[in-house]
């Protein structure tokens, strides 16, 4: 069985409907479901989804102490997934622009491979 | 060569990396060298830009039946590690054996020829100015041999240790593992191999795995009076004596453990990378594997072997410290930590917010 990372992760973290035109963009890569690669991609969106969370509140609002030490939690765990990844051989890195995560760089194995390219331009997201 | 013997053409055929066609170029110069206008060769290859300025190759084609195309195989684990051989020599005495030749080694590297471009110095390629000592830095490599691998955090301690003293430019190829370092300049997926050869023609010296940069650091001539260093961190592989150059440092820990105790172990990979690659198979795979995923012949090297050969080699003028104006020039040009860079969006945001 075959399932698109979309759609995986589409389920995990669904997109609000304006969204979803643009996530059907996504390139057409395909991947097993049982997959040890869509475990690692999913850990990486979930990361810097969270990430993503607290640039756009930071955008509209003051964070919180409590929120500000969540942020920093929340970074700390990014070594945690460089370690994760590079047992894998797989290496991400972020592309920042407009003060959000806009992109990633995905090198795995299997080779390179941007399956946010469309995707994270997400400004308009309400968290 | 007398007058009406007809020079022998030669093609080399090679699908080798290049590092190791590298130092296929010493074997070609050294047939010329030994042999005069006896020979007419050719390399075919997937990098033909490491042949760029080349003046031992003339284009022969595979279809000229004068022309005895030789498929260059990689010689046998049992040359380095029961013979003591290097690559370079290995790849000689092949050559002799099943040609009946006597090629002498001339010089123990590599041979490559640098064009006018070269020779530049990459001022706008790494953004510091003219002269500015640095040096190359590469934080990981190619998937099939992930037993190379350092661990990228302990490579981070040691360009923090050099912080202000020594500027680090991080290289790398597209497609392979290379985990971004901060406070070093970021060049990895941007240059090619003649960019790369200009890289470390000007660097102070190279800080890698076993590589391709590793045998460029000799294989580019040297300017007189200046050395070029190399620091290869090379855990329990593969035997020094196969890939070293003398006056390269070479970390490595055959010997200390049971699984390299008399040698290399030629194992090639930590970890199954499930890529379906042959390398994945277990005769491949590291038997000494550390819970942070590093083969236990790297996880011995510590950033403080690596801090003393550089310290050592600023405490005896071989190699040159920054001076604070080059600092202030380089300094712009460096990668954030991320948690930094990600802490600066914040605040910056916050302060749109307030105001």
């Amino acid at each position: 069985m075959t399932v698109s990372l979309a759609a995986k992760l589409q389920e995990k973290h669904p997109w609000p409907a304006e969204l979803v035109p643009t996530v059907n963009q996504w390139p057409a890569k395909r991947i097993d479901h049982d997959d040890q690669e869509a475990d690692l991609i999913a850990h990486t969106i979930e990361f810097f989804w969270e990430l993503n969370t607290y640039l756009s509140k930071a955008k509209t609002e003051i964070l919180s102490p409590s929120q500000q030490s969540a942020l920093q939690q929340h970074l700390f765990k990014k070594t945690e997934l460089d370690r994760f990844l590079s047992r894998h051989g797989v290496c991400v890195e972020p592309l920042i622009e407009n003060g959000l995560v806009t992109d990633l760089s995905y090198t795995c194995p299997r080779g390179i491979w941007n399956p946010l390219k469309v995707t994270y331009q997400v400004e308009v997201i309400e968290l | 060569m007398t007058k009406n013997k007809k020079a022998r053409k030669w093609l080399f055929k090679s699908d080798f990396p290049v590092g190791d066609l590298v130092t296929l170029s010493a074997i070609i110069r050294d047939i010329h060298k030994s042999y005069p206008n006896e020979f007419i060769t050719d390399v075919a290859c997937h990098a033909p830009e490491i042949w760029d300025n080349n003046p031992y190759l003339t284009k022969l084609s595979e279809q000229d039946p004068d022309v005895l195309v030789i498929d260059q195989q990689f010689p046998s684990v049992e040359c380095a590690n029961r013979q003591g051989h290097h690559l370079l020599t290995s790849f000689l005495s092949q050559l002799n054996a099943d040609h009946n030749l006597n090629i002498e080694l001339t010089r123990f590297h590599g041979d490559i020829h640098l064009g006018p471009e070269d020779k530049n110095y990459p001022a706008t390629a790494t953004g510091l100015a003219q002269g500015t000592p640095y040096w190359i830095i590469v934080s990981g490599g190619k998937h099939d041999f992930t037993v190379k691998w350092w661990d990228h955090n302990r490579l981070q301690e040691v360009v923090d240790h050099f912080n202000k003293r020594v500027i680090f430019v991080q290289v790398g190829h597209l497609g392979a593992f290379h985990p971004p370092l901060s406070n070093v300049i970021d060049l990895r997926f941007k240059s090619n191999i003649r960019e790369l050869i200009q890289l470390v023609n000007h660097a102070e010296g190279v800080l890698t795995p076993i590589s391709f940069p590793m045998h460029l650091v000799n294989a580019i001539p040297q300017q007189p009076g200046r050395i070029r260093h190399c620091i290869t961190i090379a855990g329990g592989r593969e035997p020094a004596n196969f890939f070293s150059y003398p006056n390269h440092q070479v970390v490595h820990t055959v010997g200390s453990l049971p699984c390299c105790e008399m040698s290399g172990c030629w194992k090639s990979r930590t970890l199954p990378l499930r890529d379906n690659h042959e390398l994945d198979s277990p005769i491949h795979l590291c038997e000494n594997v550390t819970e942070s995923a590093l083969p236990r012949c790297m996880d011995l090297i510590k950033p403080h072997h690596i801090i003393r050969i550089i310290e050592d080699y600023l405490e005896g003028e071989s190699c040159r410290p920054l001076t604070s104006e080059q600092w202030k020039t380089a300094k712009t040009n460096l990668s954030p930590k991320f948690h930094d860079a990600i802490l600066g969006i914040i605040q910056s945001a916050q302060t749109r917010v307030i105001h």
